[in-house]
């Protein structure tokens, strides 16, 4: 068998962690000598990646490929692949519950819904179904699905240890602590609760200390638009929204973090974690969806906490040097287990196909 | 609460301490501020865009403005420190009457920004409700006339 692999997905942008993923699957099934190609709706195509995907409408799945269906949200990709000839795999990567966007963005939270009631007609035309983590094969275990593999998103560590952009390293200089969220600017991530935390630690424990948000702010302006709203009227200056961030300003904000926070209630998996790990920041999580998993019984984690009590846990992480040197210590052998993940492995079973 | 650190579940001494130092955390400006964002987070508990638009309007026309008695000149400790702030309350009072005069203007800006939007919601809403009174009849009009045929 030395069909095509292709793979099909609903959006494709610098930074995204599914792009990523596709692209680095791509990159694995070229060098065992397939022919392979990324697929995505025309409009939903970053600037900067013009040339590395090709339009949707190109797409021909013949008998004796394999087309691999990254699900995510709803999209004219499904159809697509629902007509495919090919041997069809999806490689699920969640779906973010619509009721996050509800009053933010309707037509969102309609497509997220949709999205929601496709996927048992996604599932049951594919011979073989991906999940990105352990908590989402068993939300798809739920639904009836027999045929489910945990496929972690294809990282490696050294992916996220680029040369850091000088600009953005001096930005975030001056000696000031700072804590660091890396991902969408999306009513899931929770990030006000990380903002009336900073409140707290800024206003009442260390004023010489930053708020980095690093992230897109496209996929919910309204709710952009609240967080903004809300560190302005708290006059917290120190909130730094620093927007979309190419791969070297992500890079100088990981080398500048003293800890990385992320408060988000809904995450298929969180790669920023990993990321956040491989640059030696300490990680502090909510214990939620597929986040312990990613984490692999390392770094800190909680599950609900008051902004204060927040605050005075970001201080503990931010002193503590044995505590500090604990949690850096776990996700260094995190970080190994990662790179001995056999990410070969995966992709023979799609070949054998 | 639950706090685990290296997959080790550590609440019993870290929640206990954390507790107790996020007691001692206190700002009366920060708490005045806190109570008063409560409306703008009421923005994630609406269940519509229409809805989100309403509450957002509200706030914009509750908060177009810049006061500038909110201006906080902290104290720090020592005699250095007590010097800095007369200096920074000295220069404060001097710029005062220029800064107003920018405040003024901007809060000028901001109100009619403000009721631009407010206005302009109001006649979408108006021009929607006489699209639909115009579906309305008309299909009233089609089901008449297809009943008389």
């Amino acid at each position: 068998m030395s069909g095509r692999v292709d793979q099909l997905v609903a959006g494709f942008a610098e930074g995204d962690a599914i792009s990523r993923d596709a692209r680095r699957l791509r990159g694995l099934l070229q060098r065992s000598g397939r022919e392979s190609d990324i697929f995505v709706p025309a409009d939903r195509v970053g600037e900067t990646v013009r040339g590395d995907c090709l339009p949707l409408e190109e797409y021909r799945g013949r008998k004796g490929d394999v087309v691999l269906y990254h699900y995510s949200t709803s999209s004219p990709a499904t159809r697509v692949f629902l007509g495919s000839q090919a041997r069809r795999v999806v490689r699920y990567h969640n779906i973010t519950p619509a009721e996050f966007f509800d009053g933010y963005d309707d037509d969102l939270a309609a497509e997220l819904r949709e999205a929601r009631e496709g996927l048992r007609t996604v599932l049951g035309g594919a011979e073989l179904v991906w999940a990105v983590s352990a908590f989402n094969a068993e939300e798809l275990k739920r639904l009836g699905t027999a045929n489910v593999a945990v496929v972690p998103l294809f990282f490696a560590p050294e992916d996220a240890c680029s040369e850091p952009d000088p600009k953005t390293m001096a930005k975030y200089g001056g000696g000031l602590r700072n804590i660091l969220f890396v991902g969408r600017i999306a009513p899931n991530k929770c990030v006000e609760e990380l903002i009336l935390a900073f409140a707290w630690y800024h206003t009442c424990i260390n004023p010489a200390s930053r708020l980095i948000l690093a992230g897109s702010e496209r996929s919910c302006p309204r709710y952009y638009a609240m967080l903004r709203m809300l560190a302005a009227r708290l006059g917290l200056a120190n909130v730094c929204f620093e927007g979309f961030v190419n791969e070297a300003q992500l890079s100088a904000c990981y080398r500048s973090a003293h800890l990385f926070a992320c408060t988000s209630r809904h995450e298929g998996y969180c790669l920023p974690l990993l990321e956040a790990m491989a640059n030696g920041v300490p990680v502090l999580t909510r214990a939620i969806g597929g986040m312990p998993e990613a984490l692999g019984g390392s770094a800190a984690m909680f599950d609900e906490m008051e902004p204060r009590e927040m605050a005075a846990l970001f201080q503990r992480l931010l002193t503590d040097s044995a505590l500090r040197g604990e949690i850096l210590d776990s996700q260094d052998r995190r970080l190994e287990e990662l790179r001995h993940n056999d990410l070969t492995e995966p992709c023979r079973a799609l070949l054998a196909l | 609460m639950k706090i685990t650190v290296a997959g080790k579940d550590r609440s019993d001494v870290l929640v206990r301490e954390i507790t107790a130092a996020a007691a001692n955390l206190s700002d009366a400006e920060l708490e005045r501020l806190l109570a008063g964002e409560s409306d703008l987070l009421l923005l994630n508990e609406a269940e519509k865009t229409d809805d989100y638009l309403d509450q957002l309007i509200t706030l914009a026309r509750h908060r177009n403005s810049v006061d500038p008695s909110e201006m906080n000149i902290s104290a720090g400790k020592g005699i250095v420190a007590g010097l800095g702030r007369a200096l920074r309350r000295c220069l404060w009072k001097m710029i005062r009457p220029f800064h107003d005069w920018i405040a003024f203007r901007q809060n000028s800006v901001n109100i009619m920004l403000t009721y631009a939007l407010e206005f302009e919601k109001q006649e979408r809403q108006a021009a929607i409700r006489k699209l639909e009174e115009r579906i309305r009849r008309l299909e009233d009009g089609r089901k008449t006339e297809g009943g008389n045929r």
